[in-house]
């Protein structure tokens, strides 16, 4: 779960970003916690932040040399990959601050701790990076498959999720051809491993 | 006006019931996307059985030629389940199998495709069609109505976004002369610094591109 709202302060999009939203979503009654689309937006910004600091922290022990001979071809992707998820959590906040809602900086917690620390914990060769990075992006990929078939009710949540999804797909799939010989093995995306909009904010 | 729609409407009226606001039938829609859709897949399964064997494919030498081979005959499959999908829901939904391309993706992706000199160049080309492909279903996702060929939307555009990457990480491989840096797995030791990136050039998929959800629609 994400432990806190953080303050506002997400960076603008991208110029290429995802369609202006256009979402309805509410807060639950009282002005507690968001539900619905705007519950999702802070998990999957918190998702990104986490993807973030986790390529962050794996291009560091790489750049210190603790994964061995670690190709540019890789480091490059890997730093392409983390600020295209940048821009996905400004996508997400700019929905939850126009909804005068704070902006998500943290991190899903309980992805870090199922997936992150001890995947990171583990990271010791470049091949491993590599793998690391295509579970992560599957997460996210199919988190977002997921929101769009039917966790999420408003137009402007599913336009940013689809816009999102197949990007997270693309970056499974150059990730795979360092790894395999058939790098898009399957017809149809996955849901498996999604985290879900029933997935509260702690 | 469909001819079911205006008995309705006059039923209506003889009920005393005003007629609905003149909106696009649902479900007619919901087959002319799902119609579109296959008649987009009509079009890469056509190119992709094809591509293997065009001279700038087979001038490549081996494993260059080999692993593309097996992109693009992979593709083509993931196309033909993708076509047998969005044919299910056009039936499903009361119309009928869309067995035809895309009469306008003819010149704008067929024949730049066929009449590419380069290997690089068809697979751009290619690459080009895959995009429109996950652009046109990504922006049917918000538009249709039934839930199923919804998801199914959803679940086909990223794999067409996956099949773009690739194509256009390869081309830019064989731009740089790296044919023998083409095969899959890449050898990331040897692999120029930015190869990769090439796969994935922007964070967000965007849906200017789309067709028309009626332009592939049986008539």
């Amino acid at each position: 779960m994400v432990t806190a709202w953080g303050a506002a302060g997400c960076s603008t999009g991208s110029p290429s970003g995802p369609p202006a939203p256009s979402t309805t979503a509410t807060t639950s009654p009282g002005g507690g916690q968001p539900t619905g689309d705007l519950a999702f937006a802070g998990l999957a910004a918190s998702v990104e932040n986490l993807l973030i600091a986790s390529y962050q922290t794996a291009l560091g022990a790489a750049g210190g040399g603790k994964l061995g001979t670690v190709p540019a071809s890789l480091t490059t992707l890997v730093k392409t990959l983390q600020s295209h998820h940048r821009d996905h959590a400004a996508a997400w906040n700019a929905i939850l601050t126009a909804a005068g809602l704070p902006a998500v900086t943290a991190v899903d917690t309980t992805l870090q701790a199922s997936v992150t620390q001890p995947g990171l914990a583990a990271l010791k060769t470049a091949t491993g990076l590599t793998q690391l990075a295509i579970g992560l992006e599957r997460i996210a990929a199919a988190t977002y498959l997921e929101a769009a078939q039917g966790g999420l009710t408003t137009t402007g949540a599913v336009q940013t999720s689809i816009a999102i999804q197949p990007v997270e797909m693309q970056h499974v799939a150059i990730l795979e051809a360092f790894l395999t010989a058939t790098p898009v093995a399957a017809s149809f995306a996955s849901t498996a491993g999604a985290r879900t909009v029933g997935d509260g904010i702690a | 006006m469909t001819i079911v729609r205006r008995r309705r409407d006059r039923d209506r009226r003889a009920l005393g019931v005003p007629p609905p606001l003149l909106t696009a039938d649902p479900t007619g829609s919901d087959v002319a996307a799902a119609q579109t859709a296959a008649s987009i897949e009509n079009v890469a399964i056509a190119l992709y059985g094809r591509a293997s064997d065009l001279v700038s494919v087979q001038s490549l030498g081996s494993p260059a030629r080999l692993t593309l081979a097996a992109l693009l005959n992979g593709a083509a499959q993931h196309h033909a389940d993708h076509l047998t999908a969005f044919n299910a829901a056009a039936t499903r939904l009361g119309g009928r199998a869309q067995t035809a391309p895309d009469p306008a993706l003819t010149s704008s992706v067929v024949q730049p495709a066929l009449g590419a000199t380069t290997a690089a160049q068809l697979l751009q080309v290619l690459a080009q069609l895959e995009l429109v492909a996950a652009e046109t279903y990504a922006a049917q996702v918000v538009a249709v109505s039934d839930r199923q060929l919804k998801n199914s939307f959803a679940a086909i555009t990223g794999v067409e976004a996956q099949h773009a990457g690739l194509l256009l990480a390869a081309a830019s491989l064989l731009d740089e002369a790296k044919v023998a840096s083409v095969a899959f797995p890449w050898e990331a030791a040897t692999l120029p610094a930015t190869a990769a990136t090439e796969g994935t050039p922007s964070a967000f998929l965007r849906t200017d591109q789309a067709r028309p959800p009626t332009e592939g629609a049986a008539r």
